[in-house]
């Protein structure tokens, strides 16, 4: 019996890789648990471990793409075996293996191509795009595989006919003399697609509320107080994330996504918090947070912002945000509106704390306020559902006491 | 072409002297690609061209040069296009293997051993639609009576009596493989009967002789009687190309034959039997010898064609290739 | 109009034309007496007489030699190998005979010479008698290769033939034989030769496809223009000389390009034509250019393969909807 080894799915998102490298060669005994694979996507470099135990025999080569569940290698019962494996399964290896049943009786499928891990862009579409002063890499392809086609551009050159502030080739900009001219980082070109991507496949609305945050000033004093028995400084952001997983846990129909035709309510509580870099800006995830107690979250928060800072963030890392929060506070603002992270359905922008004149029991008072700015995918989440939520979010805030319920 | 006595022996020595003096420039590297030497069978084609006139028609093959001359090709553009020169017959794009003029009735060479029979076949079908008498004689070897086309040739040309001479030289060696080791009937001529042709062998060495069997099978072309296969036996003094080490065949044998030279027996024959003065075959041997050396230098000092030139003439009526 | 079959176009032409010159005859294999294995010569022995009209012994090379021959001494045969199968022999004859002889000897012979072949790709006779093999003869210069889709076509292009100075490979399928097209009464009808005809107009795609599968992939264009997709159908009817230029102004326009023929694709028109487009189109292409033809195979006997291993209109439909997806 042969184990195939086939490519996992290692994030949400993801639908297909490149093979980077193999730790085992052909005939090499494998044990369950024992590193075999590196894939990469996007950003990051995946290591991936033995599901199984055997003798490998390699299907795939490194630098070929592969699809999420293509089988590249299979696992055989002896050494011998695994070493006269046939040619067909590195074939079969060598395409996707979804290819519709019904193109295998016909001897015409067509042959495979490109299987470098390259952007695919039509030589029409690279070259309409070159005259419209477009780079191809902005871009978002509808073709096989993703590949950018003519229709591409030209959407991308109506959208931009549509919208003549965003002008940003040298021939709109109409300005003499550019100050500099740079290629896009990896890093920004990223950000780019994502946020492009999620203008354009949601529906995004967003909606403020005012808290009172004198119990939380009070709350993290107390915590500071204690930081030498902790060992760790509590931030604001910290507790507001806190409270943000209890009311995601509290309601489902936050913590949920849109995938393909379905709606998908997930079963963890997983935050991701914006950290700012020098060039860029990251979404490290802190999973579970609301069975996490402060203490646990401040940690993994110091150590996440840190080792993002330092380029040193692992996949998983990265991955499985089911909510992202985002502390514009911390320079300055007081409102914006943050952008989804599809396929998140909503995203808490906090302000910063300042104190502010407001009328308690018919009198007026100073007290330290915030300002709730979240924006939800209203193609899943009615006004009142949001609504509700920041209700609870608020009320956790401002009796934070209140969370103890919640802790398990 | 070639009527009187005297004719035949110039035919027979401009032969003799282009092949000596070809051979020479080869061995001075200064002649391109292969030689096929006739040198030993002078008396075959000048026999069998000496009674066909321009409406003739001619087809040789890769050791065609003997065939050319005998039939009336003017020795400068034959040998420059030998050299593959511009002022070749061909213009140089033939070369060594391929000449032609259809002024002349001769339809070319062919690098393909065996396939001038059939063209041969069709040009005496062309005459024999034109019912004017014509005749077609094609030359080919004896290693060509081996190829399919040859079988074809004989039974369709018998078939349908079409004016055509098959004149195989036997020079006794299929490239350089004796052609008896490949075969169980050494007379080709023997062949033909299987096909209800006629044939003939002769003494490929004895030009008169050659040249009576000859004008027996034109006869028989001319009046519809149809075709005739002539075997004409001879020797290749050279191998199959220059160069050729011959390892294949004794210096013994090539001495007795060249002992029958074709050239040395006519010139006796002249001589002693028609009683001209050796002095006047003197002086017609000084003068052939000037004649070739002329060409010889006429080819060496013409230049090579453009090179841009192979991109012209792939198609008629059309200027140059498709693709340019 | 009057409406004719292709085989009775085939006929028409070489009656018009030996009708109109003398120097033009007809050898081959059961040509006269029989009036063509495919019926494709009938009546033309009692036309022209025996010395026109011949029938030949089973000797493939004799037949093209003697066309080689006659051809360089004023005639302008018209000789008939009974299957393209049958062309290894006397491939010889074509291709370093017929195919040379202008260019070797500079000019000096004309040749023009028709070889009339047959094919009979997906008619279920077996290995020596179902192949497509114009790629094979079109890979050799010096040779003209035709292959009409049409009667009409058939006729204009075959009298273009005989009247052409250069040899041409004329190729025939068997079971087009019986298809009828209305040809205009004109002894003087040619087409030219190397001139491609767009037989479908369209706006988003093209496809070029040669011999059977032009009707295919009209009937697939057809099933597109329900989809909304406007399929551009170009029958090269010439595979060599090409004319790139008519499918590079196409493709240009049209972006996209499907290549469709009973050739094998493996060194055949379809890659020709592909890489050639790859070459003039590059910058005008939406999509990688793709071809439809056999597996690289033989054709074992039985219309079973033949329908396995050729691409039908449903094929041609798929790939197009591939194309434009």
């Amino acid at each position: 019996m042969t184990h195939e080894i086939a490519i996992p799915k290692l994030g949400l998102t993801m639908t297909d890789c490149t093979l980077v490298d193999w730790h085992k060669s052909d005939g090499d005994r494998v044990e369950p648990g024992e590193v075999l694979f590196a894939i990469e996507t996007d950003k990051i470099t995946s290591e991936v471990e033995a599901d199984g135990a055997g003798y490998l025999r390699r299907y795939a080569e490194v630098e070929s793409t592969h699809t999420v569940g293509s089988v590249i290698g299979g696992l055989y019962a002896t050494q011998e075996a695994a070493l006269s494996a046939g040619i067909d399964q590195q074939e079969a290896a060598a395409d996707t293996p979804a290819p519709v049943v019904e193109e295998i009786e016909r001897p015409f499928a067509p042959a495979a191509v490109d299987k470098g891990s390259r952007q695919r862009v039509s030589p029409l579409a690279r070259r309409i795009a070159r005259e419209a002063g477009i780079d191809p890499r902005d871009l978002t392809g509808t073709g096989a595989r993703g590949a950018i086609l003519r229709r591409d551009v030209d959407a991308e050159i109506e959208r931009r006919g549509k919208a003549p502030a965003e002008t940003t080739g040298a021939a709109a900009a109409g300005a003499t003399g550019e100050a500099s001219r740079r290629p896009l980082s990896g890093l920004r070109r990223s950000i780019a697609r994502n946020m492009m991507q999620s203008l354009q496949s949601t529906a995004q609305m967003t909606a403020f509320a005012r808290v009172d945050m004198a119990e939380v000033v009070a709350l993290r004093k107390a915590c500071l107080a204690r930081e030498a028995d902790t060992g760790v400084r509590i931030s604001f952001t910290d507790i507001v994330l806190k409270a943000c997983a209890i009311a995601l846990a509290r309601m489902p129909e936050i913590n949920a996504s849109i995938i393909g035709e379905e709606i998908v309510s997930w079963a963890d509580v997983n935050v991701g918090l914006a950290v700012a870099l020098d060039d860029g800006l990251l979404v490290p995830v802190i999973h579970n947070a609301d069975r996490k107690s402060l203490v646990e979250i401040a940690r993994e928060r110091i150590d996440l912002a840190a080792r993002a800072r330092s380029g040193q963030l692992e996949r998983h890392e990265m991955q499985g945000g089911t909510f992202s929060l985002s502390n514009f506070g911390s320079y300055g603002g007081d409102f914006e509106t943050p952008l989804l992270n599809p396929p998140q359905s909503a995203i808490l922008g906090i302000g910063a704390i300042g104190d502010e004149a407001v009328v308690r029991d018919g009198q007026i008072v100073i007290r330290p306020m915030m300002m709730l700015s979240m924006t939800f995918d209203h193609r899943l989440i009615d006004g009142a559902v949001a609504g509700r939520y920041r209700n609870v979010l608020r009320s956790l805030l401002e009796s934070p006491y209140t969370m103890l319920a919640d802790l398990r | 072409m070639t009527q009187d006595p005297i004719s035949l022996y110039r035919s027979m020595l401009e032969i003799r002297e282009c092949e000596t003096q070809l051979n020479a420039l080869f061995a001075q590297n200064k002649f391109p690609g292969y030689i096929h030497s006739y040198l030993g069978q002078e008396a075959c084609a000048v026999g069998i061209c000496a009674d066909l006139n321009e409406r003739d028609y001619v087809v040789s093959n890769h050791r065609g040069r003997g065939h050319y001359l005998a039939k009336g090709m003017a020795l400068k553009p034959m040998v420059a296009e030998m050299l593959g020169k511009e002022t070749g017959i061909c213009g140089g794009r033939g070369g060594e293997m391929h000449a032609a003029d259809p002024e002349l009735g001769i339809l070319g060479g062919n690098g393909i051993v065996g396939a001038g029979m059939p063209i041969a076949a069709g040009a005496a079908l062309s005459a024999q639609m034109d019912g004017e008498g014509a005749v077609a004689a094609v030359f080919f070897g004896e290693g060509a009576s081996n190829n399919g086309s040859f079988g074809e040739t004989l039974n369709i040309a018998a078939a349908w009596k079409l004016p055509l001479v098959m004149v195989c030289e036997n020079n006794l060696y299929a490239e350089m493989t004796p052609f008896a080791d490949t075969v169980a009937q050494p007379d080709v001529a023997a062949r033909a009967a299987g096909y209800g042709m006629e044939s003939e062998v002769v003494d490929g060495n004895d030009v008169l002789a050659v040249r009576a069997a000859a004008g027996r099978a034109y006869a028989r072309a001319r009046a519809g009687e149809g075709p005739t296969l002539l075997e004409l036996k001879t020797y290749r003094w050279g191998g199959h190309f220059e160069g050729d080490p011959r390892k294949y065949r004794s210096k013994e044998e090539e001495a007795e034959w060249k002992a029958l030279c074709p050239v040395a027996r006519y010139r006796a024959h002249l001589l002693d039997e028609v009683g001209v003065e050796g002095a006047q075959l003197e002086a017609l041997e000084t003068k052939i010898a000037a004649e070739v050396a002329e060409a010889v230098e006429f080819a060496l000092n013409s230049p090579l064609p453009e090179p841009r030139s192979a991109l012209s003439k792939v198609f008629a009526g059309s200027g140059a290739a498709p693709d340019c | 109009m009057p409406s004719k079959t292709f085989c009775w176009a085939i006929i028409d032409a070489m009656h018009e034309e030996m009708a109109r010159d003398e120097k033009v005859f007809l050898i081959g294999e059961d040509v006269a007496a029989a009036g063509g294995a495919f019926g494709a010569s009938r009546g033309l022995l009692d036309a022209f007489g025996p010395t026109r009209v011949r029938d030949t012994p089973i000797s493939e090379e004799i037949i093209v030699g003697m066309g080689v021959g006659a051809a360089m001494t004023g005639r302008r045969p018209i000789v008939e190998i009974m299957f393209i199968d049958f062309l290894g022999l006397c491939l010889d004859q074509i291709a370093n005979q017929a195919a040379k002889t202008h260019y070797i000897y500079n000019g000096l012979f004309k040749m023009p010479l028709v070889i009339r072949t047959s094919t009979a790709v997906e008619m279920g006779i077996g290995p020596h008698h179902s192949q497509a093999w114009e790629s094979l003869v079109a890979h050799i210069p010096g040779l003209k290769v035709v292959m009409p889709s049409t009667p009409r076509d058939a006729k204009g292009l075959l009298k273009s033939a005989i009247r052409d100075d250069n040899p041409v490979v004329f190729i025939e399928h068997i079971a087009m034989h019986r298809n009828k097209e209305e040809i205009e009464d004109d002894s003087d009808l040619l087409i030219p030769i190397g001139k491609a005809d767009i037989k479908r107009s369209g706006t988003d795609v093209t496809v070029v496809a040669s011999g059977l599968m032009v009707a295919r992939a009209l009937a697939a264009a057809e099933v597109l223009a329900k989809d909304g997709v406007s399929v551009e159908v170009l029958d090269p009817r010439t595979i060599s000389p090409l004319d790139f230029d008519t499918i590079a102004e196409s493709v240009s326009r049209t972006n996209r390009c499907l290549v469709v023929s009973s050739s094998h694709k493996n060194f055949g028109f379809g890659s020709e034509v592909a890489a050639e487009i790859g070459e003039r189109c590059f910058f005008d292409l939406d999509q990688p250019v793709r071809r439809l033809s056999p597996p690289f195979t033989p054709a074992p006997f039985g219309r079973q393969f033949d329908e396995f291993l050729n691409p039908d209109t449903d094929d041609i439909v798929a790939a197009l909807r591939d194309l434009m997806a």
